[in-house]
């Protein structure tokens, strides 16, 4: 009986918007960069790249597969391939002052770090033919809750 | 006379005056039942609307099918698709050269083994769900009437097998491009959807129960599902909203962050902004979700079954990172894909509020919970809690672990009070003990605080009332600096009014003489102590940079906030027992 009365009506609308969102989140979240075929051609671009700033413990969380994104944009470009650390004494620009100090490290507990990441690039826009990448440019590398600074020290190509 | 006509006059304006003010209180009582009136009208006509939808009825009916379908279903769906994504990758592993990973033939093979399971058994989900212990514990019941008369029009159908049947090689042809894991994945929290835009409370014990090991976005996709269920089940009558000062205050901080991050000059939709939005939008959704004494309980042992299960993967995980090779137990979780879980495993900013939070709370279970074998059970989880402060030694830590802890004895006798004073002593015996451990096994808790303070402190005095705005994002140092840096005095008053507001009722509860001594006010005592001890916590880590803290955050005060209430009243939400007549 009450089947016979329905009909669509703003509910449907307000429903359907709801559900539409979720469900588009839902794929975005779970389909987005997880393709296990590389649609695009067999050339391997490798970035090594300089993370300064990173407390020890945060730097930890720089780990194979986390994101790198192009800097103060939210385009993906790669995914980190492994990292390594090492502890030196690094010059950190502070940005919201603006002022610069050298940090050193008196303990394993607050030094601040050099991180190198190697990272794999995916996406036809990246071939070193027209890589819009060059040495020194900004990129932001993301681990999990965490964005990462970094600089891109070396270009290397396997079919160079 | 003339004070007799002083006096009259005064009589007069005393009148005037009284007439103005019944005046005015009766136009605001009038504006405030037209108001009312008004919403009520909005959500009367709204029902009348969601009972001709045909959406809604094509959600409900879903659920109910779902609830009502046959596992020997779910076993024909899981045998093609695992049969079929193996071949799958069988075939590109040997034509096209493509790699898949052991991850995800191990992933066919496992769903190939549940189906064989699911095959010898012929229970409807509902029954299922009702007989597991872990499953009924996250949903909600269902009327099973309605399950019932489905199950029974169901069976008259051929579809039952042929559906799932396709349906499973559909999603196994998937695999030449997605993961099987990914996809699985997928399939689950689109059911999980469907039980939280059913059963908002669903979504709330969900995300509490797997919140250390969950993705992000997902975490905050489960979020704000809860919450746009919530307000639709509040729309359609069946559920009810508090909209107290509590309420009020929560949604001005949500108001002003908004505002805050938008007058900003970089970009607006930073991780801050979600943070800050998730932690209000949960914590408005559990409050009004937990209603009742049941649900209140049910939310409770979700959050120690969540506390205790963590804590042993913890001290798994401590005692294997100390055993094997550095990195072989991140790599081996990576490849399973919990990516999330190694975050919160070996983050500071999630481990040292969560130990502040688990110890207090199962204490007060040891103190106030059932004895012989409970006892034992409790015992084992503390001790194991304690192995766990080793992974992170830190003094302020276990200070306010054991303080916490006094506290709850202090209300069970008062003579207790006295072990407040060696307290300091004892955290630093144990501080000194815990640092006999090398230290490349532990997690610091205050290493975010090595981080230049100086130019922080700097940086709030340049624009101390509405902060820096969310581009200034101050990785680390403490949860007081980081808020008053992001957003200024204006940003902290808010929080601190809104988390002054919630605690009150609950310590109201607690000093009351309504329930003496018994198990429900030392239930209220211990999560009280947990959400203090937490929030002591925040003074040297920042949770605001780690939306999984941020989430724990929002169930221990929601939890903390609703125990006064639930048992103080004792009532069953009225609004949700007609939802069960109604079916």
């Amino acid at each position: 009986m009450k089947n016979s009365h329905r009909g669509l009506n703003y509910v449907d609308i307000l429903l359907l918007a709801a559900s539409a969102l979720v469900f588009a989140i839902l794929i975005s979240v779970f389909f987005k960069n997880s393709s296990q075929i590389d649609f695009s051609p067999k050339e391997t671009i490798t970035l090594t790249l300089k993370v300064k700033d990173v407390p020890i413990e945060h730097s930890k969380l720089i780990k194979a597969d986390n994101t790198l994104y192009y800097a103060d944009t939210e385009r993906v470009f790669g995914k980190v391939k492994y990292a390594s650390y090492s502890e030196e004494t690094v010059e950190f620009v502070d940005k919201l002052t603006n002022t610069s100090a050298i940090y050193k490290s008196p303990d394993k507990q607050t030094a601040l770090l050099l991180v190198e990441a190697s990272a794999e690039l995916i996406g036809k826009d990246f071939y070193v033919s027209d890589c819009k990448l060059a040495v020194g440019d900004a990129v932001e590398l993301f681990a999990p809750a965490y964005s990462f600074s970094a600089t891109v020290v070396k270009i290397e190509s396997d079919k160079e | 006379m003339n004070d007799n006509h002083t006096n009259e006059n005064y009589g007069q304006i005393a009148e005037t005056l009284n007439l103005s003010e019944e005046n005015t209180v009766s136009k605001a009582e009038g504006l405030i039942n037209n108001l009312k009136s008004f919403f009520k009208g909005i959500r009367t006509g709204f029902s009348q609307k969601s009972e001709r939808s045909v959406l809604s009825a094509l959600l409900e009916s879903l659920y109910i099918k779902f609830l009502s379908g046959k596992t020997k279903a779910t076993a024909v769906f899981l045998l093609s698709f695992s049969i079929v994504s193996l071949v799958i990758s069988y075939v590109l592993n040997a034509s096209v050269g493509a790699f898949i990973s052991d991850i995800d033939t191990f992933c066919a093979i496992v769903l190939f083994i549940i189906s064989l399971i699911l095959f010898t058994t012929n229970k409807s989900f509902h029954s299922l769900i009702s007989n597991s212990k872990i499953l009924s514990s996250l949903s909600i019941s269902y009327n099973e009437q309605s399950i019932r008369i489905s199950a029974n029009a169901s069976h008259s159908t051929e579809t039952v097998y042929s559906t799932p049947f396709f349906l499973g090689i559909i999603c196994g042809i998937f695999t030449v491009i997605y993961p099987v894991s990914v996809i699985c994945s997928f399939i689950v929290s689109l059911i999980c959807v469907l039980f939280i835009i059913n059963r908002p409370e669903c979504g709330m014990l969900f995300i509490i129960s797997v919140l250390p090991i969950i993705n992000n976005a997902l975490l905050l996709t489960f979020a704000c599902t809860t919450f746009l269920s919530l307000l639709y089940r509040y729309l359609l009558g069946k559920r009810h909203i508090n909209f107290g000062i509590s309420a009020l205050l929560m949604l001005i901080s949500m108001a002003y962050i908004i505002i805050r991050c938008a007058s900003s000059s970089g970009n607006v939709f930073t991780g801050r902004l979600y943070l800050y939005l998730a932690f209000y939008v949960s914590c408005f959704s559990y409050i009004n979700l937990i209603r009742s004494t049941a649900m209140f309980r049910r939310t409770f042992n979700v959050l120690i079954r969540m506390t205790r299960a963590f804590t042993f993967i913890l001290v798994v995980f401590y005692i294997c990172n100390m055993l094997l090779p550095d990195t072989i137990v991140d790599a081996f979780l990576t490849n399973l894909g919990f990516d999330s879980l190694i975050h919160s495993l070996s983050t500071a900013s999630f481990v040292a509020p969560f130990l502040a939070m688990a110890v207090p709370l199962n204490f007060a279970m040891l103190v106030c919970g059932e004895k012989g074998i409970g006892t034992i059970k409790n015992v084992f989880y503390l001790i194991l809690l304690l192995a766990s402060m080793l992974y992170v030694s830190s003094y302020p830590l276990i200070l306010i672990s054991i303080l916490a802890c006094v506290s709850i004895l202090a209300f069970y006798n008062k003579r207790f009070i006295f072990l407040i004073f060696p307290a300091p002593l004892v955290a630093f015996g144990i501080y000194k003990l815990f640092s006999l451990v090398p230290e490349a096994y532990r997690l610091s808790a205050t290493a975010e605080k090595a981080m230049k303070i100086d130019l922080v402190i700097k940086a709030i005095k340049a624009k101390p009332i509405f902060g820096a705005g969310p581009e200034a994002a101050y990785s680390g140092g403490n949860m007081l600096l980081s808020i008053l840096l992001t957003f200024g005095f204006m940003g902290l008053i808010l929080l601190a009014a809104v988390l002054i507001f919630m605690t009150s009722r609950s310590v109201r509860f607690i000093i009351s003489d309504v329930m003496k001594a018994n198990t429900a006010r030392f239930l209220s005592i211990g999560l009280l102590c947990a959400q203090l001890s937490f929030m002591s916590v925040c003074i040297f880590t920042d949770i605001y940079c780690d939306i999984n803290s941020v989430f724990m955050f929002a169930a221990i005060i929601s939890a903390s906030v609703t125990s006064g209430k639930c048992y103080e009243a004792d009532y069953i939400d009225q609004s949700m027992v007609r939802e069960y007549r109604r079916k």
